[in-house]
């Protein structure tokens, strides 16, 4: 489905991404991991359209998308999270979903002038979608408040509503239980599992929690300083040397 | 050729104050609008000091030159540090009431015709092509060499070190012991000052109005935009060629009024192209 | 007395068009346009020009453009679409860059548009000013009588409604919201899908015909327009109006704008002048608009009106709650 080939990345003298490429098949979720500073979410970033690649070839799903903005990829299927949580504190939690939903008719200025009943119809299915998502994200009974008081966890399950609300065919989601409490973990990945079984999406996981990892991920790839180290199984990561010099120091 | 010799004064009396403007605007992260107001007041304080006091001249300036960098960290002490964390749009906001206020004043206690120091008049010198007074030749002098020293200061002295530190990354600079608050209220005092000389540099080339700051800001963003955001090279750069192409543009009588939406097209033209200025960075500050 | 009175009210109308022009353009999108001026000077200068009675005294050579003696309505529709217009050029450039870029050029071009005005006498007559622009239905009722000013009221305070109501039902709309988003975090907003220049784009231009037709509408009711009635003061002015009204909030910018200018303009009449020093008392209310724009920023950066938040119910209906 996502076929990263060689991709290259330079900032002024850094080299943060050197020649890396990785291949994610449709419906499958794939691990992403290495230590801090490793390149995984230039990487992201590199795909998603914020960055353009100083080389290489991104492809998806048959269609090149190596240098489009990141609208335009958003339109084209992918969507990301932000490692940080970049929910919008200005408005309610129901907003930041309906925000999300892709070609709303009521986007068009004239339309949004005099709301006609194509655009109040089409408001209304999406506010029961959005509300079913805040529903399984058991962010329900908080819709009408505003994202501000949202705390660590609630703020990424917002977030990934807002993604799943782009109906995409593809997840990026960098550090999705990041501040998450256990409970919070679970729902994740359970969502995620979900979504995979009745949805056919395909995920890409930038994780740093390693039972999240090796319990939902088909594939695994290893980043570090912005190569690819290797890719494999759980079990096979688990065991590699390189794997475990790289995260010297850290928990494996 | 008379007008390369105006253009090349234009530029040496923009080059310290874009300079600073550039320090300044790196440094704290936002478009100081006040900025050609605190040269303007600086020159209206001279003008009260020397003309209606009486003072010496130069003892005018100095105490001028004093009174702006206190102003100036006044103005950071009750307007921009308190603000800060509402981010670089509202400081511009609160940067253009400042103007507001010092334009207003200005025009309340001086109202709004030109005016002129109390200096002997001198003729001009005859240098080649260019006729400059001497007090112009002392003028491009002491700015080239104050240029020289800003430039000097931020590479090799400890302040300027600490500036660099705090423009990069603020938190890092704390947690490395850098005193951000000592920074900040240093770069208002240097800032200001020069930019209170900037003033009086001009204010004797030019007749003092109201306005005068505010104009001479458009010229200083466009040279600074130019140049390249936050790229003190690119400043002095962008203020030569602002400078130069401004007067220059005299020389064809229809566009003799409008040096200022000379330098304004060609800012507008580089923002088309590369809104990094000839020497910025990708991502201005 | 009476005329007096609907005069100030359809001025200070005029400037709450202004105000809330300006609104659409930070207040929802978080565009910060310092060139308001500029852009009611060419409503103004436009409809000027086109509406004011042909006279000799325009005759430079063969070109003589002020003056064409055409009705008020194609006036504003004229005024709209240069002021429009002039938003869609400077938005190429700048709207794809930092907010601070737009601030600088939109002063700039405000500034500009004033020196060509005063340095191209042949269609603008300087600093002179156009004079004799037609009011609205001039031949039934002339410019200096009570109808006139009746009519004129009447068409400003139906354009403010209009404007107002397009602008309120643009808040609640999927649109709006896309304007909001933008304005908190254009990143987030550009990675959901939503075309971030386009939507900038149309908010500036929008803002940008509401002032050039608040500049038409100024022309008919002064009658007699010229430079200076378009310094960058005035800019500054309908920034107070709105941060002290309270900004991305409609009625917060009309309160603003009528609380601002209202008092504003009345000031001069009870403070008396200081002989000597004619423009001290005029200045200090700047100042004071200054100072109290400051305060406001410091204290209570929503305004006056704080911002809605928007909740919505189950059925459907969209409730906007402070």
């Amino acid at each position: 489905m996502l076929n990263a080939k060689g991709i290259v990345k330079n900032f002024g003298g850094l080299t943060a991404i050197n020649r890396c490429s990785i291949e994610v098949e449709k419906g499958s979720i794939v691990g992403l991991i290495g230590p801090n500073g490793a390149g995984k979410t230039t990487l992201f970033n590199v795909i998603t359209g914020m960055y353009k690649p100083d080389a290489g070839r991104i492809i998806f799903k048959g269609d090149d998308i190596t240098g489009l903005s990141p609208d335009q990829i958003c339109q084209k299927g992918i969507t990301r999270t932000f490692q940080v949580s970049r929910e919008l504190k200005v408005m309610t939690l129901l907003e930041n979903i309906l925000l999300a939903y892709k070609n709303q008719r009521g986007e068009s200025m004239l339309r949004g002038i005099f709301n006609p009943v194509s655009v109040r119809e089409q408001e209304r299915r999406n506010l029961e979608k959005a509300l079913e998502i805040l529903n399984a994200m058991r962010l329900y009974e908080l819709r009408n408040e505003s994202a501000a008081i949202l705390s660590g966890g609630q703020r990424k399950m917002l977030e990934i509503g807002q993604a799943l609300a782009t109906e995409p065919k593809m997840l990026l989601l960098d550090e999705p239980t990041a501040g998450a409490t256990a409970a919070e973990t679970a729902m994740v990945v359970g969502v995620i599992k979900k979504m995979r079984e009745a949805q056919g999406l395909t995920f890409l996981i930038v994780e740093h929690k390693m039972e999240v990892i090796m319990g939902i991920c088909d594939k695994i790839i290893v980043m570090s300083y912005g190569e690819k180290l290797m890719e494999g199984s759980a079990l096979e990561v688990r065991r590699n040397e390189q794997v475990r010099e790289a995260y010297l120091g850290r928990e494996a | 050729m008379i007008y390369l010799g105006f253009g090349i004064i234009a530029g040496a009396v923009l080059a310290l104050p874009s300079l600073t403007l550039s320090l300044l605007c790196r440094n704290c992260k936002f478009f100081n609008l006040a900025y050609g107001d605190q040269m303007g007041l600086a020159a209206y304080l001279v003008l009260f000091l020397n003309v209606s006091l009486g003072l010496n001249f130069l003892i005018s300036v100095l105490l001028s030159l004093i009174i702006s960098a206190i102003l100036g960290v006044i103005f950071y002490w009750v307007i921009f540090k308190p603000l800060r964390r509402h981010g670089p749009l509202v400081l511009l906001i609160a940067s253009l009431g400042l103007a507001f206020i010092i334009h207003n004043s200005e025009l309340a206690i001086w109202g709004p015709n030109p005016q002129k120091y109390n200096i002997p008049f001198e003729t001009g010198l005859r240098l080649g092509p260019f006729i400059m007074t001497p007090i112009q030749l002392l003028l491009i002098g002491l700015s080239f060499a104050l240029t020289g020293g800003i430039f000097a200061m931020v590479r090799y002295t400890g302040i300027g070190r600490a500036m660099r530190a705090t423009a990069d990354n603020l938190e890092l600079a704390k947690i490395r012991g850098v005193n951000t608050e000592r920074t900040f209220i240093w770069t208002w005092v240097i800032c200001s000052a020069t930019a209170g000389l900037g003033g009086i540099f001009l204010a004797l080339i030019t007749t003092l109005t109201p306005w005068t700051g505010f104009i001479t800001l458009l010229f200083l963003f466009s040279a600074l935009i130019l140049g390249g955001v936050g790229n003190l090279v690119g400043a002095l750069v962008g203020a030569m060629i602002i400078g130069l192409a401004s007067e220059c543009a005299g020389i064809l009588p229809v566009l003799a009024p409008y040096k200022i939406a000379v330098a304004f097209a060609i800012m507008f033209v580089c923002l088309l192209f590369r809104p990094s200025g000839i020497l910025g960075k990708e991502r201005g500050f | 007395m009476i005329s007096f009175i609907i005069g100030i009210v359809t001025v200070v109308a005029i400037y709450c068009i202004l105000v809330l022009a300006l609104n659409i353009r930070w207040g929802y999108c978080g565009l910060l346009d310092f060139g308001v001026a500029g852009f009611f000077l060419i409503g103004a200068y436009t409809a000027a020009i086109l509406i004011s009675a042909p006279s000799e005294s325009y005759l430079f050579g063969v070109r003589h453009t002020a003056g064409y003696g055409l009705s008020w309505f194609i006036g504003l529709i004229a005024s709209a679409v240069a002021s429009g217009s002039l938003a869609f050029l400077i938005g190429i450039p700048t709207l794809r860059l930092r907010g601070d870029y737009l601030a600088i050029v939109t002063i700039g071009m405000a500034e500009i548009l004033r020196y060509i005005v005063i340095n191209e006498k042949w269609m603008t007559r300087g600093v002179q000013g156009i004079r004799d622009i037609k009011r609205p239905f001039e031949s039934f009722f002339p410019a200096a009588s009570l109808p006139s000013d009746i009519i004129l009221l009447a068409l400003t305070l139906a354009i403010l409604a209009l404007f107002f109501i397009i602008a309120s039902r643009l808040f609640v709309s999927p649109f709006g919201r896309v304007l909001r988003a933008i304005r908190e975090d254009e990143v987030v907003t550009s990675f959901l899908g939503k075309p971030v220049p386009r939507f900038k784009m149309l908010t500036f231009v929008l803002g940008g015909i509401y002032m050039g037709v608040a500049g038409a509408l100024f022309a008919m009711y002064v009658t007699a327009i010229e430079p200076y009635q378009f310094i960058p003061t005035y800019t500054f002015l309908m920034w107070g109006c709105l941060i002290i009204g309270g900004s991305g909030n409609n009625r917060g910018a009309i309160l603003g704008g009528a609380l601002i200018m209202g008092l504003f303009i009345q000031a001069t009449r009870f403070l008396p002048s200081i002989p000597g020093q004619p423009q001290l008392i005029p200045a200090l209310r700047y100042i004071a608009v200054g100072i109290l724009l400051i305060v406001v920023l410091r204290l209570r950066p929503r305004g006056l009106l704080p911002e809605k938040t928007i909740k919505i119910e189950e059925g459907g209906g969209v409730d906007a709650k402070r």
